[in-house]
């Protein structure tokens, strides 16, 4: 198992470290930025074309840095830097196998196919997923900079629920690899989904079936609040179970 | 256990959508026996070799790896294997050493030792990363691995290809060893001079069937003869001599006569003709795999 883990992993490791830079600088960078941005939060308002994106203004306004905070970590940087290391990483797990002419290498070895998906997807679970948590961390220590403060429970709370998130992205993406033979192909129908879910919240009428309603500023403000979403949080988990599952039973039919 | 054939095909059948590759096969390998397969392109070696490593599950007839079914239990049959693809596409940002490791590390018997002494005996620098190394160096590592397995059988998809011939010679020298010590080997080939070094038996597999198996000097008496003949005028079929037993393959002035006889009974038939050159097939595993896919081109 842990051969399996560290071949993956080193394969991973360039792309991880630069998503975590970039997730940290986009949380600095946005902290840092809060002050000018609570000043012109009025004028801002009038001119944001969105309905959608204008309520996120008004949490501002009425709430101030949490919600801020929300919609820079996880509702913008964790959700878009997320989905492309999503789209970039978790897209070859298997595909990139069939891509490279790997897999029949790989899968000769006396190692269960499910095994070889699960110790794949775990990793790359964890090197999704760390940097979440390990971003929202260093802001609780960075906010005081700017003279605001982050409660622990709720910003971990926070990434708990982003994380959730992730993991049935992760879990889709992991299931479109297993079916797909080429790596772009599955990578780019990712990113193409959460783009059209993202078109989809800009659109008055439609957007509360966008997946990004389940993770808007008003999500996080519940739970600054103490009001976890656990029922939406357990559907995040038992969808992505059900893909995983599913990608499993395939890989196991398939034929290279 | 050990009283099973290290592997067994039995009425092995596949089929990719509506092409059907393998018809039936049938196929017994014993402990320490060395097996070639040999047939053109699209005969089924491949496939059939697949079907033992668990890349793919046949239609119908059953696998066995000592004793254990190669579909239900693949696991298991695969810890018994050490399969070399014929495909070199490989981690290339491994080097040597590590993919030999990683390639090895899900076997209980597996040695590294024997897998790097392997890849030094062949030339194959350990510390350099695999995207680096060419075709041949590559095809080395694969065959070190499986070897290095330490399983029972080995199993081999096109193994000779892209070696030099000194490279060839230690490989066959290798698998000498290793069925020497009790080790099964099976591989698909094209080299049929290796094939007839190094095989106990070889089996002919043409559209998915086998259709002659056995030691190469048998396969040989069994196919009969041949002659290649180059006339000086071209000759239509119907203008040749024949005799019970005798097959033309060819066309003009190029044809091959398939036969029994002693050649001297046969030259003395075919003295009438414009012979411009002739040459003696001398029984060897390419004459036999003429006269079957030469028959079955027609």
């Amino acid at each position: 198992m842990i051969a399996l883990a560290r071949q993956y992993a080193r394969g991973l490791f360039w792309f991880v470290c630069g998503y975590f830079i970039l997730l940290e600088a986009a949380m600095v960078a946005a902290i840092f930025y809060w002050p000018k941005f609570r000043d012109n939060t009025p004028a801002l308002a009038k001119l944001i074309p969105f309905q959608s994106l204008q309520d996120l203004l008004t949490a501002v306004q009425q709430s101030g840095y949490w919600p801020y905070f929300a919609i820079q970590q996880w509702f913008k940087g964790c959700s878009l830097f997320g989905v492309a290391a999503i789209a970039f990483m978790g897209s070859g797990i298997i595909a990139r196998e069939a891509d490279q002419r790997t897999a029949e290498f790989l899968f000769s070895r006396p190692v269960s196919r499910r095994r070889v998906l699960r110790v794949r997807t775990a990793v790359l679970a964890l090197a999704i997923l760390l940097p979440v948590y390990l971003s929202s961390i260093s802001a609780i220590w960075i906010s005081p900079a700017v003279g605001e403060r982050l409660p622990w429970k709720a910003t971990l709370m926070a990434s708990s629920y982003m994380a959730c998130f992730l993991l049935m992205l992760i879990a889709a993406t992991v299931l479109l690899s297993v079916l797909s033979t080429h790596q772009l192909r599955a990578g780019m129908l990712v990113v193409g989904l959460v783009l059209l879910s993202f078109a989809q919240y800009l659109i008055q009428g439609i957007d509360q079936w966008s997946l990004f309603a389940t993770i808007d500023v008003w999500t996080f403000m519940k739970i600054g609040a103490g009001q976890f979403p656990w029922f939406r949080a357990g559907c995040f988990l038992a969808a992505a179970a059900g893909m995983l599952t599913l990608a499993e039973t395939l890989l196991e039919r398939r034929t290279w | 256990m050990d009283a099973e054939p290290a592997v067994f095909f039995d009425q092995v059948s596949h089929a990719y959508g509506s092409q059907q590759v393998l018809r039936g096969v049938s196929l017994k390998i014993e402990r320490g026996e060395i097996v070639g397969l040999i047939g053109p392109n699209g005969a089924g070696k491949s496939t059939l070799l697949r079907s033992l490593v668990g890349i793919l599950r046949p239609d119908a007839g059953s696998v066995r790896v000592c004793g254990i079914d190669a579909v239900r239990d693949s696991l298991a049959a695969r810890q018994q294997i050490g399969y070399a693809p014929s495909e070199t596409a490989l981690y290339h940002q491994m080097t040597s050493e590590e993919l030999l490791g990683f390639a090895i590390a899900f076997h209980p018997k597996a040695s590294l030792a024997v897998g790097l002494a392997l890849l030094e005996e062949l030339g194959v620098p350990r510390d350099r990363r695999v995207g680096k190394l060419s075709h041949g160096m590559k095809r080395k590592i694969v065959l070190a691995q499986a070897v290095a397995s330490g399983g029972p059988v080995i199993v081999l998809d096109e193994p000779t290809e892209a070696l030099d011939p000194e490279a060839r010679r230690l490989v066959e020298s290798h698998l000498r060893q290793e069925a020497d010590g009790g080790r099964a080997v099976l591989f698909s080939s094209h080299d049929l001079t290796s094939v007839e070094r190094l095989c106990h038996r070889a089996a002919f597999l043409c559209r998915g069937e086998i259709v002659r198996s056995g030691a190469a000097a048998e396969l040989a008496a069994e196919t009969g003869r041949l002659l290649h003949l180059e006339l000086r005028s071209p000759l239509q079929e119907e203008q040749l001599p024949t005799r019970t037993g005798w097959n033309w393959q060819g066309q003009a002035v190029r044809w091959t006569l398939q036969h029994n006889d002693a050649v001297e009974e046969v030259l003395a038939v075919i003295a009438g003709l414009p012979i411009a050159g002739i040459r003696d097939g001398g029984g060897s595993l390419e004459e036999v795999f003429d006269a079957l896919y030469g028959a079955a081109a027609e």
